[in-house]
């Protein structure tokens, strides 16, 4: 059945790629609009494994660009209603839900994972997240704000730290969004983590930056 | 701003003067989207001298020399 749904990928990147994905884990950090895309992309994609980790509840404004939830949904737990939506797709896929705020996880002992995409919604919990990385792992970041974002990939010693990209940056939330800018920035990251699990990160001291309204997308270089 | 790139003819003048020179360039002032009245660079704007965050540098103050990158974008923070 599992090989059946990905019949199509394995057409495109073939069997090996394919395994690849298998046997790969992915800690998805915030399952908001961002998270909820990466998580859905990845399943589809055929990872193996997911870590959710989140500790909101889902509210009637998440419903514009949180695609795993519905009306029913309200009050709910992000992280086990994403654990159900998403299990629906692939029912062999491994899910690891962890109800917390990022800031209690350096008390954690936090399950194996090969990447983190970091799909939060403000920097000072950007830059907690990237504490937790283990050298030679990655961190695909992502932000979206109205019809703008960013992405790049983050490597200890490799890159310089979120921290120092975006030293003291304080962005007031809720920022105003909307959901075409999160599906797009969403999907880029995949293809980013995908990029990282294939051992060929593109955005490696790197940053797309992508504009919807005149359809710009620039990559701008990052000096170690 | 509307604009994607632009080429600014400078050597070791501030950012502040370079940010000037482009203002005049396209006629279209910007300025004050970036900084305050006291200089310093406003929440949520993020300036790049050759992919160096410009906070680590001079701040507005930082020089820029003949063939620099700067890259000017507000960062998206949500998730």
């Amino acid at each position: 059945m599992t090989r059946k749904i990905f019949q199509r990928n394995i057409q495109f990147w073939g069997e090996e790629k394919q395994q690849i994905l298998a046997d790969s884990t992915i800690l998805i950090a915030g399952v908001g609009g961002l998270g909820c895309t990466v998580a859905e992309i990845l399943t589809r994609s055929g990872i193996g494994k997911l870590i959710l980790i989140d500790n909101d509840e889902i509210e009637i404004s998440n419903l514009n660009r949180q695609i795993l939830y519905d009306q029913s949904d309200i009050g709910k737990p992000k992280v086990e209603i994403a654990e159900l939506k998403l299990q629906a797709i692939n029912l062999e896929l491994e899910i690891e839900i962890l109800n917390h705020d990022v800031s209690e996880l350096k008390n954690l002992h936090l399950p194996y994972f090969d990447g983190i995409a970091d799909c939060l919604d403000n920097f000072e919990a950007r830059f907690e997240l990237e504490k937790l990385l283990p050298p030679e792992h990655f961190l695909v970041h992502g932000g979206v704000q109205n019809d703008f974002g960013q992405i790049t990939t983050i490597k200890p010693g490799k890159t310089q730290t979120l921290k120092e990209i975006f030293p003291g940056l304080h962005i007031p939330v809720p920022v105003s969004i909307v959901p075409q800018t999160v599906l797009a920035i969403g999907s880029l990251m995949v293809q980013e983590i995908i990029n990282n699990l294939f051992g060929k990160p593109k955005l490696l001291n790197k940053m797309l930056i992508l504009e919807l309204a005149d359809f710009s997308m620039f990559k701008v270089e990052l000096k170690k | 701003m509307g604009i994607n790139e632009i080429e600014v003819e400078a050597a070791s003048v501030s950012i502040y003067e370079l940010i000037l020179k482009a203002e005049k360039l396209i006629s279209k002032k910007f300025l004050d989207q970036l900084i305050d009245e006291k200089r310093q660079i406003l929440q949520g704007t993020l300036i790049l001298i050759n992919g160096r965050n410009i906070v680590h540098l001079d701040k507005i103050n930082s020089i820029v020399q003949d063939g620099d990158e700067i890259c000017i974008f507000p960062p998206g923070g949500g998730g």
